[in-house]
């Protein structure tokens, strides 16, 4: 077979082979095989402004918060028709441990808890100087401590996890009192921490949300501020007024100082968000309705200004529930949703001189009344609150000027029991003065810890 | 030797020529392949069956080959002008080449694997509109789902039920050498939709898969590599399966040109009906409130209209024009095949269609006895416009959801001039959404493939070749979704009218080197294979969503409100292998196979990872034993084969993604809710296979049957951290799963004559799966929380386990009554997965006349019904005293809303009328070869019991599990054609 013409002939068609292998191959190549994420940066990149911002945007995730506490408070009813478990879920009283309507009150919470704790991780290795390294860690400490608390808030009497373990069974599950000083005690620490920062500007800029305490020692106020309201949980009114007394609590009965405080800010740029409790009022079939008994309870229709949180208009039905007003609190998309207002600090001061060791019914009145100004109601007169209404007064007040603010459910579940008040289902506090609206509706006290932080069963 | 060779080639010569015909009929055959075994040249016959040879041997052996012929050998040692060489034909396909390895086959008569073909003629009797449509019912072991009735596809195909929970479930597919993408692509629609808010999951777009932009008319043959016992070769990639398709080739010749004209319809296959509120209007303001009430006093009240919006929504009937023409032919060098299709279907709702245009080029060529180079060329385009249906939220912009709540007294139509009424019960007017809401997609695909065959060396019984084959896939899908600015829905919003620009390129490539030898001594033939393999994966998506807009108009220039998303995904992968097929005189077949693959995906990017495989089969009717059974049982092979193959976890499973979250300008990187895991593995699936093929009684009757057993570990898992982790999930290789199961095919061709022919075949399989090893915590997967049906993957259960409300907690008919309250009772509402798969098919030739039908059988397969969910909740229902029912019972049970999926379908049906050749001949001349006329039906008929369009669905697209929950979706369609075909 090795013949010369054989030869030519593999020769010839060898060439052509490499020809057009030459031309075919080169296309292919070898690319590098170890390269990092196309589409994200790596946590090493990032810069603490990053983390920063990235810790504010994720708590604004708060839509299902809001919802849920509003609902089971019968503050508003969810009339979506795209999911039925706004109703059976949150008013029918039928919470699903393993589905979102539970697990979405508790789960952004913990992001953005571990968005805090790389961000501590962060301030450690960022060769910082020592006053800023502090008002770091006052800042993510503060704001990790709040998220702790709305988690307090919505697992109530299941207990919660404060640490992070990938296994469910890893991290103990602490009872609701231990929780609460858990959460008092990192508040205290960021204070701690914010005024060793001494003038030292914080290491990040912080969003419009944060306006008046972006430095660390007016975010000191807005920390001691919230110091002030888990004490009040606690039932401790004398650490309540300390902290007041810290806080930006002021006087003015304008509408303007009820609003000061710090809020979540949003807009329509690019991967920022919008208001989740943003709608058109007004719209044909808005999803977010207000509980009936909302309008109907008030005694001041005509003025209280505080029912621009609403929008009155025609009555709809819908699974055996009614209602003739929309919720209005966020009238834009970019309108902001409040953490902490000076209105509340004046609430919590009236409930220290109310509920505290040595009531002070005249000064707790006095609160009440700048709040009552600052709405256009009138205010009580001088006097008239005594130990048998301070405390419906200061009840109804919370109502409407903390309205759908995530308050009202833990406030009924929290004040004692009035006396002598039907509570057929021994629900804790005044949560048996909620009004049931169909049949079969119950209320619910606390969610059930979601069922993926469990150990399997 | 050399010299031996020489003086033999210049002792004689030898002049032949003559036919080869068909045994039984005496029919010329056209295009069979008559080579020398001596010196292994040869020569095609043309038209009447001619061929002719000179060569300078004294004797030759010539072999005569034809597809779907036996192979017959002749000896001739004179010249001679009148050979006639009468083939067999090969009923039971044994001569058939099979695949063995990326650059070797082997003759389906010695395979050791269940190798499932499908050829040309079977795939589409009645025409698809999309490829992987036709696949239903074929081959045991190989199923569909349909996952939406929208034009354009999107259809999971499935080989041998579940290989993986994470990772890609569809099989590995190889059109003429070049790996292919058959990924869906999402569409963006979720944007206008909101499907994917609050709870849900992603991806809900429905979207379309891209085998659908494969012309079926372009296909020889699709052959089907069940698992890994037959796919080792194939490696990393392959659990899921290989379909390995070639398109045709051309043939020596006259150029032959083959049109084929398709009219037809579309129509809505099944109705679900909707409640007539005129007989019985109770709970109607419970449901509708005031509103509800004075609307249908408003109607007429029970002397109203009772609007079947069904009709009026899904009533279209789409017409369907397909022209596929296709041209092959040829000369003794260089062949080729030119082909061209246009296809348009309407949908059955209105302003929905689907479009394809695609051209194909097929170039061989051999440049000497040596080299040969196969080309080919592929381009397609279409484009559809799938409107908006599925799951949706917040303005439930959703065709099928906003029917949920509509009372078929309201009219919402749209107005003679134009507007529409404001539908009061929902965000968005279902006609509306029809006329006004468009979901276009464009796709241009180009597919290139190149081969080629270099003889390096051919002695007398040695061969070594050289193979180089590969080629690139590009794809451009293009999404405008437009939701005009002054439409119902969009007034809700912050600011009305969204749009939606998707672009994603997807481009992959690969090329295969290989060496094959071939040594014969002694009547064994060992065939060695060894190459390389590189493969390109690169796909980059960008989805431009504006909201915002002043007109009616598809840029995403306008609009205040502006959100991007960007994707890239790299993989980029290379493998080696070696292989060694060993025939023992064609009684006996061994092979032996070894793969090694390293891909970016891999947390080690370095690691080859190895897939070993082996065979065997034996032909016991070849045996000397065997003679005197040979009369009844005139063929018996026993095979075996085990094998391993892998699936690669998803590419973004080893990153830690923070994503951006920005507040007011300033810059925000926030931790993701899944962790980045780096020490990720393929997962491996073991399979091992075992099974006899018989031919009974001369060929009358044939029988396959297989049992399999496959082993996946290294499970991939989206394991479900505690969210107080601060994550919620992790890709992992944390678990193992066993599936195993039967699949049998028996065909009968009772009467087979020249006048009649008669053939029936049987298709039968049956899989079980389940979890054998779970290394994470159990967990639910798929649709929208326990309450509304989920999946739970645990130890012991299968992972097509549906669970519900009671299926947590004390539930005194559970098997564990006393669970503790959100522990699993172990009660399971259903499987997905059914009891048995069964295809049934006949084809009757009557002269000029043939019939054939095409039944699928699906038997116990569980479906979440969730459009059931919602039409109760608004107590539109028609069955209304059972849907009440069903709402008193959900509030502490999901059984309800767990249907019964079995289904009979009509898959197809065709009669075909081919003209007398003679007339055709008095009639036409020679101008047209052959004339044939016919009607043909697919998904004509559908027998089941599950009560909503079709219980093959899914709201989440290709999903191995946890796929059959059904909300709202675009129903499926039964098409009718008339059709002429004739050659030119």
């Amino acid at each position: 077979m090795l013949n010369r013409q054989n030869f030519t002939h593999f020769t010839k068609s060898l060439m052509r082979v490499l020809g057009i292998l030459l031309i075919m191959l080169p296309q292919y190549g070898c690319p590098n095989r170890d390269f990092a994420d196309p589409n994200a940066p790596s946590p090493a990149t990032l810069t603490l402004q990053s983390f920063a911002t990235g810790l504010e945007a994720q708590m604004r995730v708060i839509g299902t918060y809001l919802i849920g506490t509003g609902s089971v408070g019968r503050e508003m009813i969810h009339f979506g028709q795209d999911d039925p478990r706004f109703r059976s879920e949150y008013i029918a009283g039928q919470p699903d441990p393993g589905g979102g309507f539970v697990g979405g009150g508790v789960n952004p919470r913990y992001r953005a808890i571990a968005q805090g704790r790389l961000f501590l991780e962060r301030i450690a290795g960022a060769n910082l100087p020592a006053e800023q390294a502090e008002a770091a860690r006052g800042f993510a400490n503060t704001l990790i401590a709040y998220q702790y608390l709305l988690i307090h808030n919505w697992q109530y009497d299941n207990g919660m996890k404060f640490e992070a373990s990938a296994d469910p069974a890893g991290a103990p599950i602490v009872p609701r009192t231990e929780a609460l000083r858990r959460i008092a005690n990192l508040l205290d620490e960021a204070d701690q921490q914010l005024s060793r920062a001494g003038n030292a500007p914080f290491p990040f800029r912080l969003s419009p949300g944060f306006a008046g305490f972006n430095t660390p020692a007016t975010f000191r106020q807005f920390n001691r501020g919230l110091r002030a309201r888990v004490a009040a949980y606690q039932g401790d009114y004398a650490k309540c007024l300390e902290a007041l007394s810290q806080s930006f609590i002021s006087d003015t009965p304008t509408e303007a100082n009820m609003q000061r405080g710090v809020y979540h800010v949003f807009s329509t740029a690019p991967n920022d968000a919008t208001n989740p409790m943003f709608q058109v009022a007004s719209a044909p079939l808005p999803n977010f309705w207000v509980h009936p008994s909302f309008f109907r309870d008030n005694t001041d229709t005509a003025t209280d200004r505080r029912l621009n949180k609403i929008f009155r208009r025609e009555t709809r039905s819908f699974e055996g529930l009614t209602s003739s007003a929309t919720l209005n609190i966020a009238p834009t998309n970019v309108s902001p949703l409040p953490i902490l207002r000076n209105e509340e600090l004046l609430l919590l001061r009236a409930e220290a001189r109310i509920l505290g060791p040595s009531p002070d019914f005249a000064a707790a009145e006095a609160d009440l009344n700048v709040v009552r100004r600052a709405a256009g109601v009138a205010p009580y007169p001088t006097g008239s609150t005594n130990a048998a209404n301070a405390l419906d007064r200061l009840i109804y007040e919370r109502r409407y000027s903390l309205f759908m603010e995530g308050h009202r459910w833990v406030d009924m579940r929290r004040f004692p029991t009035r006396p002598g008040s039907p509570n057929p289902n021994n629900l804790p506090g005044r949560l048996n003065e909620l009004p049931l609206d169909r049949p079969g509706d119950r209320i619910i006290v606390s969610f059930p810890i979601p069922i993926p932080e469990l150990p399997p069963r | 030797m050399a010299i031996a060779l020489c003086s033999s080639a210049i002792a004689q010569e030898l002049n032949i020529s003559g036919r080869v015909v068909d045994a039984n009929t005496g029919e010329p055959l056209l295009g069979a392949a008559v080579r020398v075994k001596e010196t292994g040249s040869g020569a095609i016959t043309d038209a009447l069956g001619r061929f002719q040879l000179s060569l300078k041997v004294s004797s030759a052996t010539l072999i005569a080959k034809l597809v779907g012929y036996k192979e017959k050998t002749v000896v001739v040692t004179a010249s001679t002008d009148n050979l006639v060489i009468q083939l067999q034909e090969d009923v039971l396909r044994t001569e058939e080449i099979v695949v063995t390895g990326l650059a070797t086959g082997i003759r389906r008569e010695s395979a050791p694997n269940s190798i499932g073909t499908i050829t040309a003629k079977e795939l589409i009797p009645a025409p698809a509109q999309t490829l992987d449509q036709a696949f239903a019912g074929k081959v045991p072991g190989l199923s569909i789902r349909q996952n939406t009735g929208a034009p354009g596809g999107g259809i999971s195909v499935n080989l041998r039920g579940i290989t993986t929970l994470q990772g890609n479930t569809q099989p590995l597919i190889v059109i003429d050498g070049v790996i292919v993408s058959n990924e869906s692509f999402n569409s963006g629609l979720t944007a206008i939709t909101d499907a994917t808010v609050g709870a849900s999951q992603s991806p809900q777009d429905q979207p379309s898969s891209r085998l659908a932009d494969i012309n079926p008319n372009d296909i020889e043959d699709i052959q089907v590599l069940k698992g890994p016992a037959a796919t080792a070769i194939y490696g990393s990639k392959a659990a899921a399966g290989v379909l390995v398709i070639t398109t045709k080739q051309g043939k020596p010749g006259d150029t032959r040109i083959d049109v084929s004209q398709q009219f037809g319809f579309n129509s809505i296959l099944k109705v679900q009906g909707t409640r007539d509120w005129r007989k019985d209007s109770t709970g109607l303001r419970t449901a509708f409130g005031q509103a509800g009430v004075d609307a249908f006093v408003r109607s007429g009240g029970v002397n109203g209209e009772y609007i079947d919006y069904e009709r009026e929504f899904y009533g279209q009937n789409g017409f369907i024009n397909e022209t596929s023409i296709t041209a092959r032919g040829g000369s003794a060098t260089t062949l080729f095949t030119l082909s061209g299709q246009a296809r348009n279907d309407q949908g059955i709702i209105r302003n929905t269609f689907y479009n394809r245009y695609a051209v194909r080029s097929n170039l061989t060529h051999r440049f000497s006895e040596r080299l040969t180079v196969d080309v080919g060329l592929n381009y397609v385009n279409t484009s559809s416009q799938r409107s908006a249906t599925g799951n949706a939220n917040v303005t439930l912009t959703s065709i099928g959801y906003a029917m949920t709540r509509l009372p078929s007294f309201l009219d919402v139509r749209q107005r003679p001039d134009g507007t529409f009424p404001v539908f009061p019960f929902a965000p968005s007017n279902p006609a509306e959404i029809i006329e006004r809401v468009r979901n276009e997609e464009y796709i241009d695909r180009l597919i290139g493939s190149f081969r080629l065959d270099f003889n390096i060396f051919r002695i007398e019984n040695q061969s070594l070749n050289f193979i180089a084959s590969g080629g690139a896939d590009y794809i451009s899908q293009r999404n405008v979704i437009v939701s005009p600015p002054n439409t119902q829905h969009e007034q809700a919003k912050a600011a009305p009218g969204e749009n939606v620009a998707n672009n994603v390129t997807n481009f992959f490539n690969n090329l295969w080197l290989s060496a094959v030898h071939n040594v014969n001594f002694g009547g064994v033939s060992v065939t060695t294979s060894a190459g390389f393999q590189i493969e390109n994966r690169d796909n980059n998506s960008i989805l431009v969503n504006v909201r915002g807009l002043t007109a009616d108009l598809s840029s995403v220039g306008l609009g205040v409100e502006v959100t991007q998303q960007q994707s890239i995904t790299r993989q980029y992968d290379q493998g080696f292998y070696i292989q060694s097929d060993i025939d023992f005189g064609g009684v006996g077949f061994l092979n032996v196979k070894l793969r090694g693959d390293r891909s970016s995906v891999n947390s080690d990017v370095n690691r080859f990872y190895l897939f070993p495989g082996a065979g065997a089969s034996i032909i016991l009717s070849k045996l000397d034993f065997w003679k005197d059974l040979s009369r009844t049982i005139d063929y018996l092979k026993l095979r075996a084969a085990v094998g391993q193959a892998g699936t690669l976890a998803p590419p973004e499973s080893k990153f830690l993604s923070f994503v951006p979250a920005n507040v007011a300008g300033l810059i925000g990187a926030l931790v993701p809710l899944r962790n980045g895991n780096d020490n990720v593995r393929p997962e491996r699936t073991t399979e091992i296979e075992f099974g006899l093929d018989a031919g009974i009684l001369n060929g009358i009757v044939s029988l396959e049957f297989t049992y399999f057993l496959r082993n996946i570990d290294d499970l991939i898992l989206l394991k479900q951290l505690p969210p107080s982790s601060g994550f919620t999930s992790q890709l992992v290789n944390g678990g193992a799963m066993r599936t195993n199961g039967i699949e049998a095919a028996l065909t009968v061709n009772a009467i087979r004559s020249r006048e009649v022919d008669l053939t029936t075949r049987i298709i039968f399989s049956r899989n079980r799966a389940e979890i054998t090893r779970l290394d994470v915590p159990p967990f639910q997967r798929g649709g929208f929380g326990v309450n509304l049906g989920a999946y739970t993957i645990r130890e012991g259960y299968s992972p097509f386990s549906i669970v519900g409300r009671e299926s947590f907690g004390p539930n005194p008919n559970a098997p564990n009554p006393n669970a503790r309250p959100g522990e699993f009772n172990g009660l399971i509402l259903g499987d997905e997965q059914p009891d048995f798969n069964l295809g049934f098919s006949n084809s009757l030739r009557v002269f000029g006349f043939e019939l054939f039908f095409l039944l699928d059988w699906r038997q116990g397969n569980k479906v979440i019904n969730l459009s059931r969910f919602l039409t109760d909740g608004t107590g539109i229902s028609p069955d209304v005293e059972a849907a009440r029912e069903r709402v008193r019972a959900r509030a502490t049970s999901t059984a309800p809303y767990v249907e019964d999926g079995s289904f009979v379908k009509l898959r197809e049906l065709s009669l075909t009328y081919t003209l007398d050749p003679e007339l055709t001949r008095n009639l036409f001349g020679n101008a047209v070869s052959y004339l044939r006329i016919g009607i043909a039906g697919r998904n004509l008929l559908m027998f089941t019991r599950y009560s909503s369009y079709d219980p093959e669905v899914s709201n989440f697209g290709n999903l191995a599990s946890a796929g059959s929950i059904e909300v709202t979706p675009f129903p499926s369609s039964r098409s009718f054609y008339f059709n002429i075909q004739f050659g030119l």
